[in-house]
């Protein structure tokens, strides 16, 4: 797809908003990094590309953007040509293999997290592989979702779910780190009546495609549209609970990765919430919640955002009695999925997550909710206060826990 | 397909002033609100501040605006609206900034008050924003800029504005300010500027160059002091040098804007209005004389949001909201009719022309309910409406809050 670029007016409100340019005067920002220097490519003019790789991909001048370019996206082309030149670094092969990862690690998980939690291999891994040992690494559960997932009875097994069937793309972190958030999606869907499918699946790519590989992402993405294509042509909605899996498999396959099929899948993908807010707004959903007197600030996550559909998860926090939700606003959080554990990303990342840590803080609530892992483990390093996705608060309110 | 559909009370269409406003009116009324935006609107273009009438056909400079507004005629936004209403909007405006600690402060006696601008010019104003620059006949004024910034000399600035005040002692100077001589971005310098010591290298730097003689009633310098925190930037500089501090407005983008942007983006989802950015509405379902419901764009495709009422707040020319087709204009989305005033001919020799331009007067006509002829549970607001002038009458801002505070107010009850 070509991007369009003559149509930028140069007005820079893509500038104000983009929380990179704000912090770090090197990088030349959306409007001439993106529109501006594809203008110089196509007048086949050299362009230094060196400070383009600040871009955290967070795509906030795409929604704010008055003439719908995207600027992001031309931003990201040179990555992408730059690796298929040159190859990953060690560093990004390593931190884009979520799955891989994921898959070692779990089966020792005590002993990783030990490991990773040691300050001399945090500092060598600085010292190596300048994985920064500021950020604390994400934890791995002892035993997968997945697992536990087979391992269960299913209980519409011989009866019809009276909602139907919904496939769930759990996605690494769900699988690997956080499988609470699995098992509570599941209860979740089941106290509304559907039956939950879990198909195989690998990490969707998006590791891999944000470090510019796109070759390896596409194996990967072919796999999974494999895997969900025949759901899809089912009319089966696909939910995920990782807002970044998301908008992959909805939108990317189909535009970057160009995958057959990927069309076709991605129209019948859902965030839970999304999905939820629908059923609700088809008086499918239960709402037999418990009161619940909690205050719970929502990060809307970029990934999320640059989805267009609103935030779902503050209308249904809010038919929980009692629960006051509101979506914070307050730009990226700065991790930016595997960025924030480059050593010479580190401070960049916290810089621009200075505004939802000022504005969380300003918060008396002791916990906040974003649907994105990478921002939750981000809020949790920037605020020291817990955060959780939100089907945790409405699996509490069901009273399923 | 059609397998996303979002029931909502009320959906604003647009995301600038207007559409923002009218968003948390409606809300206030008990209606679940939608707010769908292609991207952001021009608020973060313009002052910050709120103009309600600066001039009329009969009056090249007003003084005092409510006056001359209810002498305007019935075609006009605020002769459709009525005084009364113009009124409830502007002081909601002004209440609920207050309440989220932003004081816009208008005159006392509900005059015009100056805002001096980047090359020293005296722009009328009603409302003001949070520590703009309002001057006043006869006070010292002490202007001072930052060495390498480009957007702002205070030179050019202090040259105009002693033209404009006579009577009053006009100085500038230039300071330095670490890192500021590598062509910082006015949002650049903002951000900066929220941390305590580069603000306090600011505030000495400033309190060095302090001009001798008499004190300044008032430091103006280029609007770069803070965005969310910039109260406390403004006060901890103003305490450090003694005297009151005003932000001349500099051109686009401005961090002013930017500020009311960010604080009415915030008040509404603090309200629980939902907000779609990114999501430009490509077309409508309607049924007879009433929309039933509206298509936005996601990543999975198409959503569509039903509503009992809508408000159409997706701006001008320049907002595209209203799009050149061939020889006329069209509203695109319902396919409005739109009041096109741009015939050939119709703009003038001169740029700045005295009276404006007739084609900046394009925009949909509407009853006083703010609905275009023959339909029902639309309401038109803000720079789409037909029959007046924001450059040459200076009453943007005004007719934005106004007409969008109504229209919510009216898709709210309606709806519910």
């Amino acid at each position: 797809m070509i991007e369009r670029y003559d149509a930028c007016l140069k007005c820079s409100i893509c500038e104000l908003h983009c929380p990179v340019f704000r912090v770090d005067s090197r990088f030349p920002g959306p409007k001439n990094g993106g529109p501006g220097y594809e203008r110089l490519r196509a007048a086949g003019k050299a362009v230094d590309e060196s400070y383009l790789d600040l871009c955290l991909g967070c795509r906030t001048c795409e929604v704010v953007c008055p003439s719908g370019l995207k600027p992001a996206t031309l931003i990201h082309k040179p990555k992408i040509a730059k690796v298929r030149r040159k190859g990953l670094p060690a560093r990004e092969w390593l931190l884009a293999h979520t799955d891989l990862l994921g898959q070692s690690a779990s089966l020792m998980a005590g002993l990783t997290n030990g490991v990773l939690s040691l300050p001399p291999i945090r500092a060598a891994m600085e010292k190596s592989l300048q994985i920064t040992r500021r950020r604390p690494m994400p934890k791995y559960a002892q035993g997968t979702f997945r697992a536990w997932f087979s391992g269960r009875p299913n209980p519409w097994q011989g009866k019809q779910a009276p909602n139907g069937k919904v496939v769930y793309f759990h996605g690494c972190s769900t699988n690997y780190m956080t499988p609470d958030t699995g098992k509570q999606t599941v209860a979740v869907l089941e106290h509304n009546g559907f039956e939950v499918v879990l198909p195989p699946q690998r990490c969707c790519g998006l590791p891999l495609m944000g470090n510019g590989e796109l070759k390896e992402a596409r194996r990967w993405a072919k796999y999974n549209v494999a895997q969900l294509l025949p759901y899809a042509e089912q009319g089966l909605p696909i939910v995920f609970t990782s807002t970044s899996c998301s908008l992959t498999i909805k939108q990317e396959y189909e535009h970057l990765l160009k995958v057959d099929g990927a069309g076709i899948v991605g129209s019948q993908c859902y965030d839970l919430f999304e999905f939820l807010a629908l059923q609700h707004d088809a008086g499918r959903l239960r709402t037999d919640f418990k009161q619940s007197e909690q205050e719970l600030p929502y990060h809307q996550p970029c990934h999320q955002r640059v989805q267009n559909m609103g935030t779902p998860v503050v209308r249904l926090l809010r038919l929980i009695p009692g629960v006051n939700s509101w979506n914070l606003d307050a730009g990226c959080c700065g991790a930016s999925g595997t960025h924030g554990f480059k050593l010479e990303k580190y401070d960049l990342s916290m810089s621009v997550g200075k505004t939802l840590q000022d504005a969380i803080l300003a918060t008396d609530a002791v916990r906040t909710v974003s649907d994105c892992e990478a921002c939750r483990w981000q809020m949790e390093h920037l605020t020291a206060r817990p955060s959780v996705h939100p089907v945790t608060v409405l699996w509490e309110a069901y009273g399923l826990r | 397909m059609a397998n996303r559909s979002q029931r909502f009370d009320v959906v604003v269409i647009g995301g600038g002033l207007s559409g923002l406003v009218a968003a948390a009116a409606a809300r206030l009324q008990g209606a679940e609100v939608a707010l769908l935006a292609e991207g952001r609107g021009m608020l973060e273009l313009s002052s910050g501040s709120i103009d309600l009438l600066a001039a009329t056909p009969a009056e090249a400079s007003v003084q005092h605006p409510w006056d001359s507004l209810a002498e305007l005629p019935a075609a006009h936004p605020y002769g459709l609206l009525g005084v009364d209403a113009v009124r409830t909007a502007l002081d909601a405006f002004q209440t609920t900034t207050a309440q989220m600690g932003h004081t816009y402060r208008a005159e006392p006696d509900g005059t015009n008050q100056a805002l001096v601008t980047a090359i020293g010019h005296l722009r009328p104003t009603y409302l003001a924003a949070p520590g703009a620059a309002v001057v006043r006949a006869g006070q010292t004024i002490w202007l001072a800029g930052i060495k390498g910034m480009r957007e702002f000399h205070p030179g050019v600035a202090a040259a105009g504005l002693q033209a404009a005040l006579p009577g009053s002692q006009v100085i500038w100077n230039l300071v330095d300010l670490p890192q500021a001589s590598a062509h910082l971005h006015p949002v650049q310098l903002a951000r900066l500027l929220e941390e305590p010591a580069y603000r306090d290298a600011l505030a000495h730097s400033l309190a060095a160059a302090r001009p001798q003689g008499r004190t300044p009633d008032v430091l103006l310098l280029p609007a770069v002091l803070g965005l969310d925190a910039a109260a406390a930037v403004r006060t901890s500089i103003s305490t450090a040098v003694g005297m009151a501090v005003g932000e001349v407005s500099l051109l686009s983008p401005s961090i002013p804007g930017l500020r009311l942007a960010t604080l009415w983006t915030r008040h509404i989802q603090r309200l629980g209005v939902t907000m779609c950015l990114g999501a430009k509405v490509t077309g409508a379902r309607c049924e007879a004389n009433r929309v039933v419901a509206v298509t936005g764009q996601t990543a999975a495709g198409p959503t569509e949001y039903r509503a009992g009422a809508f408000v159409l707040a997706a701006g001008g020319l320049l907002g595209q909201g209203l799009v050149p087709h061939g020889r006329t204009v069209v509203e695109p989305i319902f396919g409005l009719p739109v009041d096109f005033t741009g015939e050939p001919g119709a703009a003038e020799g001169a740029l700045l022309a005295p009276g404006g331009h007739k084609f900046v007067r394009t925009g949909i006509p509407t009853d006083a309910g703010l609905r275009p002829d023959g339909w029902r549970n639309i309401h038109i607001c803000g720079r789409m409406l037909s029959g007046y002038d924001p450059y040459a009458e200076g009453c943007g801002g005004g007719v934005a809050v106004a007409s969008g505070w109504r229209a919510g107010s009216l898709a709210g009850g309606a709806a519910l």
